[in-house]
């Protein structure tokens, strides 16, 4: 196992149960604007998809599907358009520094089996920010307000 | 008998896992230990609540229709999802553990139901022998 796999690890590992940094950040976000919703909506519609698409590379690494060059390019690829959102669009760091390293990793990889770590341990980590990022919408209270809003219509 | 025994909100509920139907899975779970994680509610399906486990399981063993008292395992958020009312799934799942006693069921409901009005109440989870 890479050290930077050990590394993404123990981050999950850190954000289990209690809140990371990141998350705090992103709720600092646009807080002036009175938007900062926005950006937790958008994050929780971000990291839905991320998480699913980043199981379906781990698992065609692990079956060893198809041509390696080609599916760890494009994992690599995915890896920093991942990690540049983290930054432009979510103010989250410590993800988009994590995401970019692993991305340049996956261009180094000489195998399925590493690109398997990999992939799974930042797929395992997108999990649980996407679960600090559920946990930080008041869903309730939203669905509340929305269904006042759109009772008229209904 | 194998039992997936869930804590939270200072109760304890007990699944009985399914070790013939879904062994890989239930053996994935075990191997992880005691472990706590946050619970959370599902948005789409309604009377289900989730959480994030330390384990990959990723062969869908048991795929079954999902219905009030199973114990299933989504793979791609590595999760145990719990169906502890009448509802209408959104599919079929991984199903590795059964929560049968009625009683268990009713108790059950009143503490999930409160879960979509605070999420992220801390769960402890482990896999005991009977």
């Amino acid at each position: 196992m890479s050290q930077l796999t050990k590394e993404i690890e123990s981050y999950t590992k850190k954000a289990w149960l209690d809140q990371p940094e990141d998350i705090e950040a992103m709720l600092q976000f646009n807080q002036e604007t009175g938007r900062n919703f926005v950006v937790v909506l958008y994050l929780n519609g971000f990291l839905d998809n991320m998480t699913i698409l980043l199981y379906d590379y781990y698992l065609r690494a692990k079956a060893e599907e198809g041509d390696f060059e080609a599916l760890k390019n494009m994992a690599a690829r995915q890896l920093r358009d991942i990690g540049n959102s983290f930054k432009s669009d979510y103010h989250m760091s410590d993800s988009h520094t994590l995401l970019l390293r692993a991305a340049c990793e996956a261009y180094e990889v000489k195998g399925f089996e590493e690109l398997t770590e990999l992939l799974k341990a930042v797929q395992q980590y997108l999990v649980r920010m996407f679960y600090w990022a559920d946990l930080s919408m008041p869903w309730k209270e939203m669905c509340d307000a929305y269904n006042q809003i759109k009772k008229p219509e209904w | 008998m194998k039992k997936l025994k869930l804590t939270f909100h200072g109760k304890d509920f007990y699944a009985r896992l399914l070790t013939e139907e879904a062994p890989n899975t239930v053996a994935a779970i075990e191997s992880a230990g005691v472990f706590e994680s946050r619970v959370g509610y599902a948005k789409l399906a309604n009377r289900e609540f989730f959480f994030q486990t330390p384990v990959f399981a990723d062969e869908t063993e048991n795929p079954t229709y999902s219905e009030k008292g199973h114990v299933i395992f989504y793979g791609p958020r590595q999760s145990i999802c719990v169906f502890y009312d009448e509802l209408v799934p959104l599919g079929y799942s991984n199903q590795f553990g059964i929560i049968e006693d009625e009683k268990q069921l009713e108790e059950l409901r009143k503490e999930a139901d409160t879960i979509w009005e605070k999420q992220g109440d801390i769960i402890r989870v482990e896999v005991i022998e009977e």
